[in-house]
């Protein structure tokens, strides 16, 4: 057997890194979505997911802050219009899509498993993992399973939000 | 010398001037704040509506640690500093609350020694007053928001109000709606 060239060698390891990368990275689509997740952005709005989220999550200490990689845009915390200002006009429809591209950007490949099989076994997820607090959150346990936030993600992830439940989780209890 | 003798001399020398150093962004934070502004002193009455626990820290370079702290005024278009109105955190587990005071510039703060709540925290302050009628009554406005993690109210409380930013702490958003 002749000894393979260099060169070819070069060749079969980029593509090889070249396949992994595809492997992993999630595919956006025309709206910066990943496509993978894009069947949860209209449960995402229609639910009241977002306004949950930014209460739950948002405050301007924790995700409302620049240096959160999960960042989120609410009412009462970070604003995406340079305008607008907390604790001022409802949460809109660009800070909704900014929070949906936060949230199902972190692990779209998970996350679309976790939509395939009907949202069983959310806690798959970071994203429950650290809000439950069964995974190191700094900011604690956000949520246990059965209450307000929990449930309200937990049946978004499945298709179907409870949007009184997400209701109840934006407001102090 | 052996070898390995200088490798821990070596490794010491590199711990302690690791240990040694303080941080760059911490120190930039606090010469951000300047100096004692109208030629106060340190303590409980200096430097009203600053982020109190970018000193109280346990980076310093003050010794006394807050777990949390800040300034009251009146309202968004009135800078009165409140006096003697109760500042109350209640953690969201369910624990007992904590209240404190607000001092002469509407100041106050519970060092890290004497708080013992877990974050997330709602807060509320609480002014008592005596109405027309001379009755008291106790107005209580509550954040609209939880404080996740950060206790310095400053923090996100900084004037002027911005896309990330409240603006500071007010009991009533318009001076006419304040109770009296």
């Amino acid at each position: 057997m002749s000894p393979r060239r260099p060169s070819s060698l070069l060749a079969a390891l980029a593509l090889a890194v070249a396949a992994f990368a595809g492997a992993c990275a999630g595919t956006p689509n025309a709206k910066g979505y990943m496509q993978e997740t894009e069947a949860l952005h209209q449960p995402f709005i229609a639910g009241d997911v977002a306004p949950a989220i930014g209460w739950s999550c948002g405050s301007l200490d924790c995700h409302g802050t620049v240096a959160r990689n999960m960042r989120i845009f609410s009412q009462y915390g970070l604003r995406l219009g340079t305008t607008d200002t907390p604790g001022g006009m409802p949460i809109t429809q660009s800070e909704i899509d900014a929070d949906f591209r936060s949230v199902s950007s972190l692990e779209p490949e998970i996350m679309n498993q976790v939509v395939a099989d009907g949202g069983a076994h959310p806690e798959r997820l970071t994203l429950i993992r650290k809000a439950r607090g069964t995974e190191h959150h700094k900011g604690g346990t956000i949520m246990v399973p059965g209450d307000h936030l929990d449930t309200c993600l937990t049946t978004w992830l499945a298709g179907a939000p409870n949007q009184a439940e997400c209701d109840a989780a934006s407001q102090p209890p | 010398m052996s070898r390995q003798i200088l490798t821990t001399l070596a490794a010491a020398a590199a711990a302690f001037s690791f240990l040694s150093c303080g941080s760059p962004v911490h120190d930039d934070l606090v010469a951000s704040l300047g100096p004692e502004p109208n030629g106060e002193h340190s303590g409980p009455l200096h430097r009203a509506g600053q982020p109190c626990l970018t000193c109280h820290s346990s980076l310093g370079p003050s010794h006394t640690e807050f777990a949390v702290a800040g300034t009251i005024y009146k309202s968004v278009d009135d800078m009165s500093p409140m006096v003697g109105v109760k500042v109350i955190f209640a953690p969201l587990d369910g624990t007992d609350s904590i209240a404190v005071q607000t001092n002469a510039v509407g100041n106050f703060y519970i060092t890290k020694a004497k708080f013992p709540l877990a974050y997330p925290l709602h807060v509320s302050v609480a002014y008592d007053y005596v109405d027309s009628a001379g009755k008291p009554q106790e107005y209580v406005a509550q954040m609209a928001s939880r404080i996740g993690r950060d206790g310095s109210c400053a923090d996100c409380h900084a004037d002027p109000a911005g896309q990330a930013r409240f603006g500071h702490v007010y009991i009533t958003a318009a001076a006419a709606d304040f109770p009296k």
